[in-house]
């Protein structure tokens, strides 16, 4: 091969080639542009993410020992090792090498999508031209000059658009860091970083890609026969004459032009309606997410009270004085307070209970584990049963699951009675019980005092205000409050919940925060407000991520869009000069680019409906709300604006020249 | 010595019933620095002899030989780069690349291929088609003579053993023509360059050294156009 220095040559066509197409520059620029931005906020995005994360773990561990030795090199390392090995002080120690690893994955579907938008974008450029190639390949430009010719407009408008998107994809991903971050934690500060890495690694991709795209143009390029060329040439008018038969009304014409380029059709319906699409999934997942689900998972009442921790180890179950009870009492805007007492007794197993608990460790014993057996045998040679004693008020009492028909306070109330709990995780059979209605249970308590009482019914109260812990051989039995603390002399309550007057729930935060949290900072403190605000954060997450992929998706969608109606349009200049100059007006010429424009985002607003439903099928147990689907409504009229928006100016742009000019091109 | 020989040329399209034999067996020989015009009518299969003694397209069988070497033997890239070196065209519809000017579509051959330029060839070139003026000009500002004189301009400048020129004056009126094709012969015989025109018009053809005719895609004569002498079957034609 013949090594020949025409670089200035090739350089000069590359030029000139860039000229001649000014719009389809600026296309390509954005889209570049957008690619570049893309990358650099994920780079951005997920770099300082993980170097928040990194922080958060560092404090976290921090919190956790009594004291730590940072950012150590490996041969400090071993030094200090060493050191704590022999200090005769030092109980425990633990080295750890940070890595922690980004939760983001929702990142790389952006990338993905948009990989497959550019090929569209860089298509038309030579296809406009090929005519030009051809032209060049007559008079001996070769297949590798002409793709070198692709290539090298394809740099120039990458080394234009990559640095503007560098520099806003830089902006969006610290915009956006503290955003994501703050809607998973709400205490971390943001560390961002702007490593000149990121903005390499951002460029070379995004260079990458670009490259990728016009892989098929190059090869249209580079494969353009002579002969072909020179018939384009020669009977570009002819040919297209005898292939089409026109309609002439606007419907049919557009319907036309829409037949003669579908696969771009299909790409700029496709990418409207993922968009779309995925705007109706984040409508329906949010409008899904109900706080009162949340809500009777964290709360059994508007506001609970408690120092119960997650280990029993550092749990006060006596948490709740007769003080911070009287003061809770008084509470002016409180609806309902209820306590729940607790302390563990035991008693005799009479025969039933203990053949329940036969039945239920010969089934369950391997599944529970080792530790459980030594229990058991214990248990059952004392036949002695740990008791989770609990006495409780009328606003707990409420808040009973009934085995059978409830019982009423008042005949609890009478001291005569127990309640207890019934096998309802861990059973042999649906039927198996400890006591049963009208069985006699009698308590030995701490003092040495025994006391029969009547087992009133069966019931479980649930856990967020019962007996947090798990205690797999035992027997829930509750009394009335009173009975409680007359029985045990206990009057510390393990826990309080407290239900506001509705509308009155800030108050009854205000005054809980002011006057019974400051008398002690061990108290745990759960508020329905608190947690709205931490499920309005969750929300917000969703609503930003969806957004943002609707966004980036809809932004591709109608630079597709606006892509094809441009291409159509130049494609089709000179058929529409004509068509004007035999008497078609401007309206109707316009109408007929604007009804096109409504065929195909109409076609994406149905498909994403289409869409939508198969997704929403999923959820056929639920309603899904109106408000779910108000972003796809909202999203509507503006596509109308699009499809009415780009068809005109592209035609505006078109008419600056006269009919006559147009015609003679 | 002939610069340009076809042995048993033949192109087919299509295949089955709908083959149409484009070109039959054509054997054809044109000797160095002669002037040839290849006649007939429209779908008699000239511009596919074109084509292929162009390189442009390839033959269904035979051989095609210009200055000696066999294009049939090419690679698609070599083709096009001895196409560049050694072929000229000029096409009916001129063919220039609409965004050159005059100038750098008269030298872009040259150019692609890495060459210096020969100034002076090509000033000469350019006074004798009388380009000077223009030379700055986009083609889309130049009449349709002026235009085709660009294209025997660019057709010349890379110093072609052959050129080869399809219709050259087909979108030209009478007097343009005449203008355009003496500027042709003068330039051809100037520099001594070897040109095969085609054309379906016989006074244009008469202006070359030698006619061919062509019918069906065979080549049925061979005479030379000078008026007087008899019309002859030299052995530069013979029929397979």
């Amino acid at each position: 091969m013949v090594k020949v220095e025409n670089k200035g040559t090739l350089w000069l066509i590359t030029k000139k080639f860039l000229k001649i197409n000014r719009a389809r520059n600026a296309i390509a620029i954005l889209a570049i542009i957008l690619t570049s931005l893309l990358f650099t906020t994920l780079f951005t995005g997920t770099c300082s993410m993980f170097l928040t994360q990194l922080e958060t773990d560092k404090k976290k561990y921090i919190t956790d020992s009594h004291a730590i030795i940072q950012q150590l090199s490996e041969e400090e390392g071993q030094r200090a090792e060493t050191a704590l090995k022999d200090a005769s002080f030092v109980d425990k120690y633990g080295k750890d090498l940070f890595l922690g690893i980004s939760e983001d994955a929702r990142f790389p579907y952006l990338v993905e999508f948009h990989a497959g938008d550019d090929n569209s974008a860089r298509n038309i450029s030579v296809k406009n031209d090929i005519r030009t190639y051809g032209l060049l390949k007559n008079i001996g430009t070769t297949g590798k000059q002409l793709k070198k010719i692709v290539r090298m407009q394809a740099f120039i408008l990458s080394i234009t658009g990559i640095p503007v998107g560098l520099v806003t994809g830089y902006a969006a991903g610290v915009l956006l860091v503290p955003v994501l971050i703050a809607s998973l934690n709400e205490k971390t500060e943001t560390v961002t970083t702007a490593h000149p890495l990121i903005f390499l690694f951002s460029a070379i991709f995004s260079l990458l890609t670009v490259y990728l795209s016009i892989l098929q143009a190059c090869r249209i390029v580079a494969k353009v026969s002579p002969v072909e060329a020179l018939r384009l040439a020669e009977n570009t008018q002819t040919q297209k004459k005898s292939k089409k038969n026109f309609s002439v009304s606007c419907m049919g014409m557009a319907l036309q032009n829409m037949r003669s380029s579908w696969k771009k059709g299909i790409i700029v319906m496709l990418s409207i309606a993922i968009s779309l699409t995925i705007l109706n999934i984040t409508g329906i997942l949010i409008s899904l997410q109900d706080f009162e689900d949340i809500q009777d998972l964290y709360l059994a009442a508007d506001f609970q009270l408690d120092k119960i921790t997650s280990t029993l180890d550092f749990a006060d179950l006596n948490a709740i004085s007769p003080d911070i009870h009287q003061a809770l009492d008084t509470c002016p805007c409180a609806e309902a307070t209820g306590y729940t007492y607790y302390s563990r007794e035991q008693l005799s197993m009479p025969e039933q209970l203990r053949e329940t608990y036969e039945g239920i460790t010969n089934k369950y014993l391997d599944q529970w584990g080792y530790d459980w057996n030594d229990t058991w045998q214990e248990i059952r040679t004392s036949n002695q049963i740990p008791v989770l004693y609990m006495g409780i008020s009328k606003a707990i009492f409420d808040k009973f699951k009934w085995r059978g028909e409830p019982a009423s306070w008042e005949d609890f109330q009478s001291g005569q009675y127990v309640i207890t709990n019934y096998p309802d995780t861990y059973y042999t059979k649906e039927t198996d019980y400890f006591y049963k209605k009208g069985d006699s249970l009698t308590m030995t308590y701490q003092s040495g005092e025994n006391k029969t009482y009547e087992v009133l019914q069966e019931a479980t109260l649930p856990t967020l205000l019962g007996y947090p812990y798990t205690d797999l051989i035992s027997v829930e039995v509750y009394v009335p409050a009173s009975e409680y603390i007359a029985c045990t002399g206990n009057n510390y309550a393990m826990r309080a919940a407290i239900n506001a007057i509705p509308g009155q729930e800030k108050n009854v935060q205000q005054y809980i925060e002011n006057v019974i949290l400051p008398e002690d900072n061990a108290f745990q403190f759960t508020s329905v407000l608190d947690l709205k605000k931490d499920f309005d954060r969750y929300v917000s997450k969703y609503y930003i991520i969806g957004g943002l992929l609707a966004l980036v998706l809809a932004f591709i969608g109608i630079m597709n869009f606006y892509n094809t109606t441009a291409t159509s349009l130049i494609s089709r200049k000179k058929e529409l000069a004509l068509l004007e100059a035999v008497g078609m007006t401007k309206r109707q010429l316009l109408g007929m680019l604007i009804l096109e424009g409504i065929f195909y985002l109409g076609g994406a607003v149905i498909t994403a409906g289409f869409l939508t439903l198969l997704y929403s099928r999923r959820f056929t147990d639920r309603s899904i709300s109106f408000y779910a689907f108000l972003p796809f409504l909202l999203m509507i009229p503006v596509l109308l604006f699009t499809a009415w928006a780009i068809p005109e100016s592209q035609f505006r742009k078109m008419h600056r020249e006269s009919v006559v000019e147009r015609i003679r091109q | 010595m002939n610069i340009l020989k076809t042995t048993q040329l033949s192109k087919i399209y299509g295949n089955g019933e709908t083959a149409v034999h484009a070109l039959q067996n054509v054997n054809l020989t044109v000797d160095k620095g002669e002037f040839a015009a290849i006649v007939g009518t429209s779908g008699s299969g000239k511009s596919t002899l074109l084509h292929m003694i162009g390189g442009l397209d390839v033959p269904t069988s035979g051989k095609v030989f210009v200055d000696g070497q066999e294009l049939g033997a090419m690679t698609d890239e070599q083709l096009t780069i001895f196409r560049r070196r050694n072929i000229g065209f000029v096409f009916q519809m001129y063919n220039l690349v609409p965004m050159l000017n005059v100038w750098e579509n008269i030298i872009l051959p040259v150019k692609l291929d890495g060459k210096l330029l020969d100034k002076n060839y090509l000033q000469k070139i350019i006074e004798i088609l009388g380009l000077k003026q223009k030379l700055s000009c986009l083609p889309n500002a130049l009449s349709g003579g002026q235009q085709q004189r660009v294209a025997i301009a660019r057709a010349l400048a890379a110093k072609p053993a052959v050129l080869l020129a399809d219709e050259p004056t087909g979108n030209l009126d009478s007097k343009t023509s005449q203008d355009v094709l003496g500027l042709l012969k003068i330039t051809g015989e100037e520099f001594s360059q070897t040109i095969v025109m085609i054309t379906h018009n016989e006074e244009i053809a008469q202006l070359a050294d030698r006619i061919l005719r062509i019918e069906d895609g065979h080549l049925i004569s061979d005479s030379s156009s000078c008026p007087g002498s008899s019309s002859r079957q030299t052995g530069s034609i013979y029929r397979g």
